[in-house]
């Protein structure tokens, strides 16, 4: 009789000993390590992660941060898979090891744009680099270069936290359309109440100065702005997301015509849905408007694709750019989208235009993605724009 | 023209640029190469194809190629051809029910020695023994799946049930059945049909059985028991849920009844774990997973594939093992499961706290490691395909002619005896 119901009561203890449990039902988390960083700094990585050391976790809640530490390193974009591992230490203490793979973070590649019209071929053509994880920390260093009608250079770099994030920025570049070399420093600061609500201000003090004119125009542009949604989807199982952008701006010229002032608003509104098989289809509505005194760079241009752009340009536009990505088959870094847009701009008289076209993206390890479109509306064009 | 020549020049440049660049990175030094001939098609197989990229990316001498050869059938007839000819590949993914056939005439041998102590305890034995013939492991378990019962959330709200109180019994697929089965627009043709069972052949057929406590061959394998009492019933079961309760179209194939679930037309039916992430990402509608529905007893059948080792010399052997086990092991099955649906492999997977969080947010995922105890691979013999071929025409006799279930499975166990006296033979 004593052998059954020592029997039993071994039968009860097994699962309260086996599973790192503690007397109270507890686990000791006694150490997290971290494996797979090549290039991403650990401590950026632990502030990301909301489970603490040395600390004692209900079960539930050790799952709960576990999958919320996850989460905050996906949302990052840098790492290609997160992988939390459990083991026992020799104390029967919980060891967690994240694993991580990191992503490529250095993308290059062409922009710009090709295209005849009227009668006339046009062509804006430059090279862009990105990387994506600079000093280990997310940070961001965009750098285009445009060596073909115009010439120069435009940098931007990104850093923060998940929080605040701020940008500083440079333009130094001649404008071949207007003849003008154009210098703008830029600054930014950004706000993010939670991880679909972010507010900021961008600053920028931008120089134009006409090559065949000694005069300059010296302007201060005060743009704050709000994002609202996700403009990138957060998983497979999200059938639709949506972001709203809104940034009014106030400017104030300097130099010659000192005490000029020019305001506007650009908007944004960009819905997709994942109809099927991955199938996504986009749908972009933008409007914008301004009035006073606005340098040639500030003015509103056409987003059409298949018109030139330079050409097409008001105090005010509307536009709806749509399209179809279509994974192919049988190779899901190519991709095929059809595109239709429409737009009317203008200042007292409207343009109205409406292109359409098929496109290319290519998602390589460098290129994300490398697009190529072949793009009818006023003209034909071909359209390499990777858009930022 | 001049200036457009050149812009065009420099942009063809700068993608060639970018591109070789990309392919150059690609280049390796030369390594053996491992041919890896596998069955996974779109979702599955871009999940293997990462997997195997990754492989051949970490830091080793043996590069493996991985070669689509069609979904089970079509790769068990290549194969066939294969070992013929002497033109193996090293690597095959063979279904669990076609093993046999490989097993019997010796192209494959057991494995059972290389099996280190830890992978036999780790890996759960329902999987070991889909892939085990006479105490010998013929093929290490890899991608295997049971059934579970997919509905539309959505249809239910319509309905006026909840989405979270799933059928449990078949008895109780009935009664949402009626509530579910719909003509919308009044004109005498059902739009919307309450459940879809269409039994394919022996592996819709044998779990059910088994529901009832009976079974499909006699363990002997020497005779057929589907048409025992058990099966009798369970075949006037489903022929009542077209017939007698009309919530179930009656003669509609896989083909057209899965079209018909992802249109919304079918609300229930009971379709492979294998497909939940694709399931998930894809329909138009909310997907819930609940455990296959019994009738007396819960039981349902294990499918799926084993990786069968063909290479010829031992080095090759060696070093196919030594990828396998990279792709069995806990992280990779843990993976494996998350992207495409097939169980996790392994206790120590299943335990792990990784997988728990994915169920935490993902309980469509739960539903068939939930289902792994009472989880059992179907009746093993060489002639299972032809059985199956038999089965299959017995079930649409009594699905689209209305004929007696008795009869007809009387009649399908005597040409299934007939097979298997030819096996003695």
């Amino acid at each position: 009789m004593k052998r059954v119901i020592v029997m039993i009561l071994c039968f009860f203890l097994i699962p309260v000993t086996s599973l790192f449990t503690s007397e109270e039902g507890q686990i000791y988390l006694q150490s997290i390590r971290i494996e797979g960083n090549r290039v991403t700094k650990e401590r950026y990585i632990r502030n990301l992660i909301t489970l603490d050391e040395d600390r004692s976790y209900e079960f539930d809640e050790i799952i709960d941060q576990i999958n919320r530490s996850r989460e905050n390193l996906e949302l990052t974009g840098l790492f290609s898979n997160v992988f939390f591992n459990d083991e026992l230490d020799d104390q029967n203490n919980l060891v967690l090891t994240v694993q991580l793979k990191e992503r490529n973070y250095f993308f290059f590649g062409p922009s710009g744009y090709l295209g005849y019209e009227g009668g006339e071929f046009y062509s804006v053509v430059s090279l862009y680099a990105d990387y994506t994880n600079l000093f280990g920390n997310a940070s961001r260093l965009l750098v285009e270069v445009p060596f073909y009608r115009d010439y120069g250079i435009i940098a931007r770099f990104k850093g923060g936290s998940d929080s605040v994030q701020y940008m500083v920025g440079i333009d130094a570049r001649y404008d071949n359309y207007f003849d003008e070399n154009v210098q703008k420093f830029v600054v930014g600061l950004g706000y993010g109440f939670s991880e679909r609500f972010l507010l900021g201000t961008n600053i920028h003090v931008s120089r134009e100065s006409p090559r065949t004119l000694e005069d300059h125009t010296l302007s201060t542009v005060f743009l704050p702005y709000l994002r609202f949604g996700y403009a990138q989807r957060l998983s497979m199982k999200q059938k639709s997301w949506y972001s709203l952008y809104l940034a009014p701006y106030l400017g104030i010229n300097h130099g010659s015509v000192d005490g000029s002032e020019f305001y506007g608003i650009d908007s944004r509104l960009s819905l997709n849905w994942d109809v099927f098989l991955k199938i996504v289809f986009s749908l972009n509505v933008y409007a914008s408007y301004q009035d006073g005194d606005v340098p040639n760079d500030y003015i509103i241009q056409s987003n059409i694709r298949g018109t030139y752009y330079d050409v097409y340009r008001g105090s005010y536009l509307f536009s709806v750019t749509s399209e179809f990505d279509f994974p192919w088959p049988w190779n899901n870094s190519i991709h095929l989208v059809p595109f239709l847009d429409y737009g009317m701009i203008g200042d007292s008289e409207v343009t109205f235009l409406l292109g359409g076209g098929l496109g290319l993206h290519w998602y390589t390890k460098y290129q994300n993605p490398l697009v190529l479109e072949l793009a009818y509306g006023k003209g034909v064009m071909l359209n390499l724009t990777k858009r930022f | 023209m001049k200036r457009l020549t050149h812009t065009l020049l420099i942009i063809l440049l700068m993608i060639f640029f970018s591109s070789s660049v990309l392919l150059a990175g690609g280049r390796k030094s030369k390594r053996q190469e491992l041919i890896f001939w596998h069955s996974m098609s779109i979702y599955q197989g871009d999940s293997l194809e990462n997997l195997v990229d990754e492989y051949n990316a970490s830091d080793n001498s043996v590069h493996v190629n991985l070669v689509f050869q069609g979904l089970y059938p079509e790769m068990k007839a290549k194969l066939i051809n294969a070992v013929r000819t002497g033109n193996t590949p090293d690597i095959a993914q063979v279904a669990i029910e076609y093993l046999d056939v490989f097993v019997v005439d010796g192209h494959v041998e057991p494995i059972t020695e290389f099996i280190s102590e830890e992978d036999r305890n780790d890996i759960l034995n329902q999987f070991w023994s889909g892939v085990t013939r006479d105490r010998e492991v013929y093929a290490f378990p890899f991608n295997l799946s049971v059934q579970v019962l997919y509905y539309n959330k959505d249809a239910f709200r319509q309905s006026g049930l909840d989405p979270e109180k799933p059928p449990k019994t078949w008895n109780e697929v009935i009664e949402y059945g009626k509530q579910l089965t719909r003509d919308f627009d009044n004109n005498g043709i059902v739009d919307q049909w309450g459940v879809l069972v269409s039994l394919e052949g022996v592996f819709g057929f044998t779990p059910l059985i088994r529901q009832v406590g009976g079974e499909f061959l006699s363990e002997d394998r020497k005779r057929a028991l589907f048409n025992s009492e058990a099966g009798v019933r369970v075949m006037t079961l489903v022929q009542d849920m077209a017939y007698v309760y009309r919530i179930m179209p009656s003669n509609w194939s896989l083909f057209e009844g899965t079209t018909a679930f992802l249109e919304g037309k079918i609300v229930m039916g009971p379709i492979t774990c294998a497909g939940i992430k694709f399931a998930e990402e894809n329909l138009p509608w909310e997907l819930g997973i609940a455990p296959l529905p019994y009738i007396e007893n819960k039981s349902v059948l294990l499918g799926g594939a084993g990786l069968v080792n063909l290479a010829k010399s031992s080095s090759r052997r060696r070093e196919v093992f030594n990828f396998i086990t990279w792709l069995t092991q806990k992280q990779n099955c843990i993976r494996w499961h998350m992207e495409t649906g097939y169980l996790p492999l392994r206790k120590s997977a299943i335990e792990s706290f990784e997988l728990q969080g994915f169920h935490r947010l993902n309980p469509n995922y739960r539903i068939p490691v939930e289902q792994l105890p009472y989880s059992r691979p179907p009746d093993f013999t060489p002639y299972l395909p032809q059985i199956d071929q038999v089965i299959r025409y017995a079930i649409e006799d009594i699905m689209i002619n209305q004929k007696d279930p008795r009869i007809i499975l009387d009649l399908a166990a005597e040409k299934t005896d007939d097979i298997l006296r030819s096996e003695d033979g």
